[in-house]
């Protein structure tokens, strides 16, 4: 029997990128009439979740940080087969940068029971960093693996797959660990409509900061959060096709000239 | 939309998921190849597809013909043909509900429900859909067993199903009033006895595997005979608005094509879209007929959920939703021009799938008269 979490994230729907817009004032997203929803590399991490769940038998539990409307994704998350859920939502907690994610994270990991393994995915789809798999690790005090590309288990414990420089390196986790699982890890199942179905009956709790109790108010929110966004803008690009002539030996030169800035190369056709 | 709750957002993602992961790459290769959906269909029975009007005691999730109709939608945007053979599921499991000993169910229903097993309907034979007097397959009571010999002709899946349901006569006469003498089986396609004859080619729905088949001494014990086979027959009915469901997916997906057609063809600088205002507003108007279509279609999944199931109603729905396929297919292949008559573009199969729904299950002309006798 596993006892697993699963880190989830609400995000805009990819298939939406197009009309997302920046607040020029706050840095941030405007999301208004985008949908939400899990983001890839969770999804994958519940995929992975639900394997080790299918082989070890065992509870799988999602947790996240978000606003209110989040709780449709932890439901998704529910329908997807994971056992039950909590969303912390509280705007003491709002404006948290990756650290002071990954402190509510581990907070209300720890109020909500005790896991052999937490997976998350390597990144999410809008901020991308990819921070908060590790540091949650470091808050835990626990194993932590990121950019892992395969999960299993065996009777010793943990095994995980990561992409290293020219190759894949194998390492066993001592339990309990954090997992950053990425895209490549698996492919995701489709879901059942029978878990559809029965994802209203699963537990699915919303908390505030009040409700997980036991949070240091400097490492939340906003006043935890050491880094800020800078300057956020939108990169113009245009097209510019420009026609090479001269000999084989020539026209490498030139690309060369090219891609190391020296020259503009060749006449603009 | 007015219908839709949280459940059925999700139930609906999950079918697009489902739609636009596996019947996408297979919808070209059942039309180019005659390829068969056999494995996709009992996929999608082990994800639970095909609980949806199911009672849960015979493996189903309960009456919620909205979301059934949902999944018909989300499978006819990529395939008609596949929308129709997930269709056909329900149009068995439904009435099968009804028609069935508890052994059969048992045996039969509930591992149709759950993805372990295809069944179909070997029903009509050259002497005419509707003209079961006429029929030739018959079958003769030997000991406890029935023996089966005849054969039948456009059979849909002919060749991909695990068990049919075959209507045979088992008197000299049928009883008109009583339809006593006409009786339906559980024939398993390994019968020594079953074979497969040609499969036709049509002029739409390939992919279905139409053809003939042929029963040589099958032998059944009396336990695959239907106790009612009349509530299977009439149970039919009620299941045919499942074909606007799947047509308004085709219908959608055509419309949203177009249009994305329209806005990114540029000539002379600007977007045919933007140039032509005859364009758009031809567009609108079939979005519009959709719509329309929409809302008749899902206030009757409606009254089915409250436990009204017209078959009147449900007739109705399917004769209107292959000549509204086939205007919709008409029309966006006439504003795509060249790019429309394409095989490749898509447009042109939806015309002929158009076709061969009018006549699937029964041809609309012949419906036209059931109704002309309420009046």
């Amino acid at each position: 029997m596993m006892k697993i979490a699963v880190c989830v994230k609400s995000v805009p729907d990819p298939e939406y990128y197009e009309k997302i817009t920046l607040d020029p004032a706050t840095k941030r997203l405007v999301r208004d009439g985008i949908p939400a929803v899990i983001g890839e590399a969770d999804r994958h991490a519940l995929e992975a979740a639900l394997a080790l769940r299918d082989e070890n038998g065992g509870e799988i539990t999602v947790v996240s940080m978000g606003p209110p409307a989040a709780r449709r994704q932890l439901l998704e998350a529910l329908a997807m087969g994971a056992d039950r859920a909590f969303l912390i939502s509280d705007r003491k907690v709002g404006g948290a940068d990756t650290l002071a994610t990954s402190y509510t994270l581990s907070c209300l990991l720890a109020k909500t029971g005790t896991y052999d393994v937490i997976l998350a995915g390597n990144e999410s789809a809008d901020g991308s960093t990819a921070h908060v798999p590790s540091q949650l690790g470091v808050w835990m005090g626990i194993a932590h693996a990121a950019g892992v590309v395969s999960v299993s288990s065996d009777d010793k414990g943990l095994i995980v797959t990561k992409e290293a420089e020219g190759g894949l390196a194998k390492y066993r986790l001592r339990t309990p660990c954090v997992v950053a699982v990425t895209p490549k890890a698996n492919e995701v199942r489709f879901m059942d409509v029978r878990n559809i179905l029965a994802a209203k009956e699963k537990e699915l709790q919303v908390w505030s900061a009040a409700d997980v109790g036991n949070m240091d108010e400097s490492f939340m929110g906003l006043a935890g959060s050491p880094s800020q966004n800078g300057e956020v803008f939108a990169i113009e690009s245009s097209k510019n096709c420009r026609m090479l002539t001269g000999t084989e030996s020539e026209i490498a030169d030139q690309i060369v000239s090219i891609i190391s800035g020296n020259s503009k190369g060749g006449e603009e056709a | 939309m007015w219908y839709m709750n949280e459940d059925r957002e999700m139930l609906q993602k999950s079918f697009h998921e489902y739609a636009v992961k596996r019947v996408r790459p297979l919808a070209q290769k059942m039309e180019d190849e005659d390829a068969s959906s056999r494995e996709a269909l009992l996929e999608m029975g082990r994800l639970g597809m095909f609980t949806m009007p199911v009672p849960p005691e015979n493996g189903g999730t309960g009456p919620d013909y909205i979301s059934w109709s949902l999944l018909l939608e989300e499978m006819g945007r990529e395939s008609a043909t596949f929308g129709f053979l997930t269709l056909l599921r329900q149009v068995f499991n439904g009435p099968l509900q009804v028609s069935c000993s508890r052994e059969q169910i048992e045996k039969f229903v509930i591992p149709a429900v759950n993805g372990e097993i295809l069944i179909g309907l070997a029903g009509n034979e050259p002497a005419g859909g509707n003209n079961l007097f006429e029929y030739q397959t018959r079958a003769v009571k030997d000991g406890d067993e029935w023996v089966i010999n005849g054969g039948k002709v456009l059979v849909t899946q002919a060749d991909e199903v695990d068990v049919f349901m075959v209507i045979a006569l088992t008197k000299d006469q049928i009883d008109f009033r009583t339809m006593e003498g006409m009786d339906v089986f559980f024939v398993p396609t390994s019968d020594p006895g079953f074979s497969v004859g040609h499969i036709e080619h049509k002029v739409g729905l390939n992919g279905s595997r139409t053809g003939s088949v042929y029963f040589d001494n099958c032998r059944v014990p009396e336990s695959y005979r239907m106790p009612y086979p009349m509530a299977l027959l009439m149970g039919f009915g009620p299941e045919l608005s499942g074909y606007a469901s799947l047509t308004l997916g085709a219908c959608e997906k055509m419309i949203e094509q177009t249009a994305a057609y329209l806005k990114n063809r540029i000539q002379m600088g600007r977007s045919l879209w933007d140039a032509h205002q005859a364009a758009r507003h031809d567009l609108a108007k079939l979005k519009m007929e959709v719509l329309n279509f929409r809302n008749a279609v899902y206030g009757h999944m409606a009254n089915r959920n409250a436990g009204i199931h017209d078959s009147i109603e449900a007739g109705a729905l399917k004769a209107a939703s292959g000549p509204l396929m086939e205007k919709v297919a008409g029309e966006c292949m006439m504003l795509m021009g060249g790019t429309g008559v394409i095989h490749e573009t898509g447009i042109e199969m939806y015309y002929r799938d158009a076709k061969a729904l009018e006549i699937a299950c029964f041809s609309d002309k012949t419906f036209v008269d059931t109704v002309a006798a309420t009046l």
